[in-house]
């Protein structure tokens, strides 16, 4: 392919010619012709700006340092850095034409600038098969068609161009014209080039596919039909001829090996013995014997294999030589294999073969790795296996990685490090750690891989893998991290510490490279999993804005700093600093509606609206209901919530999305918009028991909110946002009409959560009424309608105890022997695994015994019961430790109603007992709101007893 | 990490084969002087002493200082001394000996005493190394270092003798032989023997157990100039030592903090410096409780420093035992298995053995 192309281009080269300075474009040709790009690039800077360098050869200066970053690139392993550079080269294409427009050379640079984007095409399609970018395989494999098609819209803009600049040409030009043939003759073969391209980028097209899917074989068959009108067009021409070449080609790759080789039959009989001719006859020569090899013309291929060897001997050494000599190792094994396995043309054959491959092995080439492979399985034919060499083991490696079988990957990257000799190329042992880290990834060898890639990071910094070695050390450490967090219920604080000091290593040493970006949101994840919200939110902040994960990262950003604002807020009192709150939430504000923003440009009008733009649109609303941007509520919210009932994978966001619709409703007074949300919600949800978890969740978050504006000291804030919501609901209360148990729960609750008690009791009370008396209100005879009932009766529960009616509470909920309780009411049976109910009761009785002391014992008991009754859980959800805190703050309580010190210190070494079992058994304490439970409890304990407590409540 | 690779250097490999086709002719006729700080020279070895070697090139003839050889291919070696060489760097030592004796029978009755010298040594060397891991057969090394001594008192491999036989005779604890050996190559005419010399007479002192005595030749070391990859390199020996010195008095802290010291400077200087830093910075982090810190270090020499026999022995000794503090009891099994089988005579092995029953 690549043969091909540069042969044209050399045809177009030396047609257009060049009238500039040849002494200075010879020696820059020469740079060139050596290998010598980086001195080409370094000469053409330092000539242009001389004032005796002639202005044909300034003029040409940005194309020709275009080339040469073209071809610099070309030779970069790094294939992160190969593209890079790539673009750099495309600058300056773009400038000489910009410069240029007109130059005789701007069609080359049209080209060039085209054939950039296939390069890019196909280091994403390179990208893509590497294993290490398994997970992004399909991202990537569309990131490289995207670049094809740009490719050939470039391509095909260009043939356009070509072809009106052709035909400006009068249809005969005379003899004595010369200038004026050579300059349609140019624009011919330009116009030429550009179709043979537009092939030959669905030919690179198609190799983004799996090899026989569907998308292959189509894209292969565009190809071909590309090919086909180029060559029906110039079939007297070189370029017709090429393309007759690639369409056998992509026939051979759709296994259609007849019509392929009928193609390669076609040209081979073309008797012309120009050097041009001969060339591609070489090509389809070589094409002709992979397509014996494939057919099983194994002596055939051999045969052919050998003539082409002997006829171009001078070629022997090429890529292309060495293709062949590939194909002629392969065909010999075959046919070895098929003898006799004690007859002497076998091992006649197999020593052939090692020849074949052995030379191929010598030269880095495509085939190098393959060829020590076939060498190592000719070896096991022969049965003379030995230990290999650097090379051998390195290739052997390769085949491991690519084959996915990491245990021999690892050993043969092992074996490759041993062989190194003292002075090796310091970039290939930085690659042998590298995959042998790699494969010890993915072993799941955490600690070696990190020890490895951590190894080339630091001690190799300049290497082109230190970056992505680096990255495997963090992936090495953060599974790490997992697993022993897994085991031990406890965050580790070494991995802990290495992640922290190789995030922040990593995104200084490198800071442009994507392992930076993906250094920093490990980093992040790490605060956040620590519950460090706002350094979480720093570390999202530094992802580089060039980045594709920029968008993501700031809304998670935002997330992180709302996140931190919430929970300054939710500390109590006196260990809240209310300074950085207004901070936060503006913050989150920012980088949310900036992340909005980014995330909606990529976006097409009418497409579908991704879940991860849905979920930072409605966590922008959350940040704006609080910052009180009502107005920018409204706008955001409705078609949003629209768009998520629309779309059924984003149905986890409903219930979100129409709590801050009810609540942007309640913050602008619209009644008639609050009564459409209600609706929307009696249509989605299915049942009454899920539409009372929506508004007790509404009711939560309206007493969150309230507790935060307390906490920001923003009273007069405070004191708007309640008396709107106490007169809306009101309002809501009080209309006769159409009240059903969807308007009487959300009000109840609404009202729970200002914590106007006495009004939400009022409204549970009616739904229970309503309930037993009216069966249009309730159909009982439904399971589920029973359960939301059940849960209105203990949430009326909830809402006596706040009033301190606790005897009318308890009668709701009290545990009766199953004699006493006919209807089965579940909040009446003695042991029911109802959290909601569970601390309910706990919570009444401690309350209780503030009034009636002996009311704690029962309390204790019961918080008791059921910290014994959940220990054995292997998950223990939050309710655990909450019950585990009253049951610490209960033993305290009678430490200090006790009558005598021998008892008081009995409760209290009691409590102290708990609290060193928790802090021992769990670093996390059910999270941060918890854990500064158990913290306030230890302070509290501390100070009854005049000392500090054992080490590891300490800790 | 692609397949790419290959392709990438294409170009590169096909412009550098030029001159490589043309070495390769020359070569194969020829005996090949490797040097630490240039280009191969080849020609015809005209004369070896203890301080250079005589080099007949096309262009002339070439005198070269013994300090900057890496290593001689002699023409025509044969396919023992190959095997041997080959042997020797993949870390199989007892059968880089036999291939060296080997090589020597198949010399014997040509007139090649260089190359004889260069395979007579080879083996004396391979079985001291040997004996210096298994911490076994000391004096049969001795005594076949003192006969090519006595044999070949102007030879090339005079320093390297030295050395390995100072190092026998400290772990022997004969430290007045040791002294003798490594004053020897103290008299080497270039300034890293010097250098050198005077890190063994601080071992010596260190084996004697007096640290602060030790300290003081490891400070002259790092006091003098560095001016060869080969005295930077000595001063870094040094600085290991001392950090051991500091490891004999309990002082962790300054020992770590050395350790750490030599490996950010280390990279490039040889793998067993290496080697040795992160397992004595794993002793030292053991000391100091730090149990994952000290498992990565000794990690450090399992993944990539295995080539050092007694190095890799006493990492995989202690990785045994830190994986099963660490409750992972398949690697320390894994570890245990690795150690048993390529060093089962080791000091390592058998002190896990002894613990074990």
């Amino acid at each position: 392919m690549r043969t091909a192309a540069v042969v044209i281009l050399c045809l177009v080269f030396t047609a257009a010619g060049l009238r500039a300075d040849e002494r200075y474009l010879d020696f820059i040709a020469a740079l060139q012709d050596q290998g010598y790009h980086d001195l080409a690039i370094e000469y053409i800077q330092g000539i242009r700006a001389r004032p005796e360098v002639p202005e044909d050869v300034r003029a040409l200066a940005d194309y020709l340092i275009g080339k040469s970053a073209v071809a610099e690139a070309e030779t970069r392993t790094d294939l992160s850095r190969r593209d890079d550079e790539l673009r750099e080269a495309r600058r300056f294409f773009e400038k000489f034409l910009r410069e240029h427009p007109q130059h005789e050379q701007a069609p080359e640079a049209h080209m060039e600038l085209a054939q950039i984007l296939v390069e890019r095409g196909r280091v994403a399609v390179l990208r893509a098969d590497d294993p290490a970018n398994q997970g992004r395989r399909s991202e990537l494999r569309q990131d490289a068609r995207g670049l094809f098609e740009e490719a050939r819209k470039s391509f095909t803009e260009a043939a356009a161009r070509f072809e009106k600049d052709f035909k400006a040409f009068p249809a005969f030009i005379p003899d004595t014209e010369k200038r004026n043939r050579e300059a349609k003759r140019a624009a011919q073969i330009h116009w030429m080039q550009a179709q043979l391209h537009l092939g030959l980028v669905e030919y690179e097209r198609a190799q983004t596919f799996d090899k026989g899917s569907e998308g292959f074989q189509k894209t292969l068959r565009e190809a071909i039909g590309l090919f086909e009108s180029v060559h029906e067009r110039y079939r007297s021409w070189l370029a017709g001829l090429y393309a007759r070449m690639w369409q056998g080609k992509c026939y051979e790759e759709m296994g259609e090996l007849g019509k392929a080789e009928g193609f390669y039959k076609e040209l081979l009989e073309h008797e012309d013995k120009d050097a041009v001719l001969q060339a591609l006859q070489r090509q389809v020569q070589f094409f002709r014997i992979i397509v014996l090899n494939k057919r099983g013309d194994y002596l055939l291929a051999a045969d052919a294999a050998k003539k082409w060897l002997q006829e171009h001997a001078a070629q022997r050494r090429s890529e292309m030589g060495l293709g062949v000599q590939f194909e002629q190792g392969r065909a010999l094994i075959q046919q070895a294999i098929a003898k006799d396995e004690n007859a002497p043309e076998r091992a006649r054959l197999l020593d052939q073969a090692m020849d074949a491959l052995g030379q191929v092995a010598r030269y880095e080439t495509l085939y190098k790795q393959q060829a020590i492979v076939l060498e190592q399985k000719v070896r096991g034919l022969a049965g003379a296996v030995g230990s290999p060499n650097f090379d051998r083991a390195l290739a052997l490696g390769e085949a491991a990685k690519d084959a996915r079988n990491w245990p021999e990957a690892a050993k043969q990257y092992a074996a490759a490090l041993a062989q190194a000799k003292p002075g090796a190329d310091p970039e290939q042992l930085a690659y042998v750690r590298y995959v042998l880290g790699y494969a010890r990834l993915q072993m799941r060898d955490f600690y070696e891989a990190a020890v490895l890639g951590e190894y080339v990071a630091r001690r190799q910094p300049n290497t082109s893998v230190a970056a992505p070695a680096a990255g495997v050390a963090l992936a090495g450490y953060a599974a790490a991290y997992n697993a022993w967090q897994t085991r031990h219920q406890e965050a580790p604080a070494f991995e802990e510490d290495r992640i922290i000091q190789l995030a922040e290593y990593v995104s200084g040493t490198w800071p442009k490279a994507a392992e930076a970006n993906a250094a920093r949101i490990t980093l992040a994840e790490l605060h956040l999993a620590r519950g460090r919200f706002v350094q979480a939110a720093q570390a999202f902040a530094r992802v580089a804005p060039a980045s594709a994960e920029h968008a993501q990262a700031i809304a998670r950003a935002g997330d992180a700093y709302w996140r931190a604002y919430n929970q300054a807020a939710a500390q109590p009192a006196g260990q809240r600093d209310p300074a950085p709150l207004a901070a936060w939430l503006d913050l989150a504000r920012q980088n949310l509606t900036q992340a909005v923003a980014e995330q909606t440009q990529n976006i097409p009008p009418h497409a579908k609206l991704p879940t991860a733009l849905a979920e930072t649109e409605l966590a922008l609303a959350e940040v704006l209901l609080e910052s009180g941007d009502d107005a920018a509520v409204m706008r955001l919210i409705p078609p949003l919530g629209a768009r998520i009932a629309a779309q059924p994978e984003l149905a986890p966001l409903e219930l979100r999305s129409l709590i801050a619709l009810l609540r942007a409703c309640v913050r602008t007074n619209d009644l008639q918009a609050a009564q459409d949300a209600m609706q929307a919600i009696e249509k989605t949800r299915k049942d009454l028991a899920q539409i009372t978890r929506v508004y007790l969740e509404l009711g939560k978050q309206l007493q969150v909110e309230m507790d935060r504006l307390q906490a920001r000291g923003d009273d007069a804030t405070l004191k708007q946002a309640r008396d709107r919501y106490v007169a809306f609901l009101n309002q809501m209360a009080g209309r006769q009409q159409g009240q059903n148990f969807v308007t009487l729960a959300w009000t109840g609750e609404a009202f729970f959560g200002l914590g106007l008690y006495d009004q939400a009791a009022g409204r549970f009370r009616e739904i229970m009424r309503r309930a037993l008396d009216d069966s249009a209100f309730l159909d009982l005879s439904n399971a589920q309608n029973q359960a939301a009932l059940t849960h209105v009766k203990l949430r009326l529960a909830s809402a006596l105890r706040q009033q301190g009616q606790f005897a009318q509470a308890w009668e709701l909920i009290q545990p009766l022997p199953r004699e006493a309780n006919p209807g089965d009411d579940p909040l009446h049976k003695p042991v029911v695994w109802n959290y909601d109910l569970i601390l309910e009761r706990g919570r009444v009785l401690e309350e209780w015994s503030a009034r009636e002391p002996s009311k704690l014992k029962t309390a204790l008991d019961h918080w008791g019961f059921w910290a014994q009754r959940m220990e054995p859980m292997a998950q223990k959800p939050p309710q655990y430790f909450e019950i585990r805190i009253h049951l610490i703050d209960c033993m305290i309580r009678k430490g200090r109603q006790a009558t005598g010190p021998s008892e008081r210190e009995q409760w209290y070494r009691q409590a102290e007992r708990q609290l060193v079992f928790m802090t021992k058994t769990s670093a996390e304490l059910g999270g941060p709101a918890l854990k500064s439970r158990f913290k306030q409890l230890q302070d509290e304990l501390e100070k009854q007893l005049g000392r500090t407590l054992e080490a590891a409540a300490r800790r | 990490m692609n397949r790419t690779v290959p392709r990438l250097l294409w170009k590169s490999a096909l412009l550098a084969l030029l001159p490589l086709l043309a070495w390769f002719a020359s070569a194969a006729r020829a005996d090949q002087v490797e040097l630490v700080d240039a280009k191969p020279v080849a020609g015809k070895i005209e004369a070896e002493t203890a301080t250079e070697v005589r080099v007949r090139t096309s262009s002339g003839t070439e005198t070269i200082a013994v300090n900057r050889i890496s290593a001689v291919q002699y023409e025509g070696q044969g396919g023992a001394m190959t095997q041997a060489k080959a042997f020797e760097r993949a870390g199989n030592l007892r059968g880089a000996a036999e291939q060296f004796a080997k090589a020597q029978q198949e010399l014997r009755d040509k007139d090649k005493p260089f190359l004889f010298a260069a395979a007579e040594f080879g083996e004396a060397r391979t079985r001291a190394t040997v004996a210096l891991a298994d911490s076994s057969g000391i004096d049969q090394a001795i005594a076949r270092l003192d006969a090519f001594r006595r044999d070949h008192e102007d030879s090339r491999h005079r320093d390297a003798l030295h050395e390995l036989l100072g190092r026998l005779y400290l772990a022997g604890q004969d430290y007045a032989k040791a002294q003798a050996a490594f004053d020897e190559l103290g008299r080497a005419p270039w300034p890293e023997g010097k250098l050198r010399a005077q890190v063994y007479q601080g071992r010596i002192l260190l084996a004697q157990n007096q640290p602060a005595a030790a300290r003081e030749r490891f400070d002259e070391v790092l006091a003098a100039p560095a001016a060869s990859p080969a005295e930077e390199r000595a001063q870094l020996e040094a600085l290991v030592e001392t950090a051991a010195s500091f490891r004999m008095e309990n002082n962790s802290e300054r020992e770590i903090e050395l350790l750490e010291r030599v490996i950010d400077r280390a990279a490039g200087h040889g793998t067993s410096l290496e080697a040795r830093a992160y397992a004595d910075l794993g002793d030292a982090l053991r000391t100091a409780h730090r149990t994952k810190h000290a498992l990565l270090a000794y990690l450090h020499v399992d993944l990539l420093f295995a080539g050092d026999k007694e190095v890799h022995a006493r990492a995989l000794y202690n990785l045994t035992e830190l994986w099963s503090e660490l409750g992972f009891a398949d690697r320390a099994a894994a570890a245990r298995s690795a150690l048993t089988s390529r060093y089962p005579n080791s000091p390592w092995a058998k002190k896990l053995a002894s613990r074990s029953e």
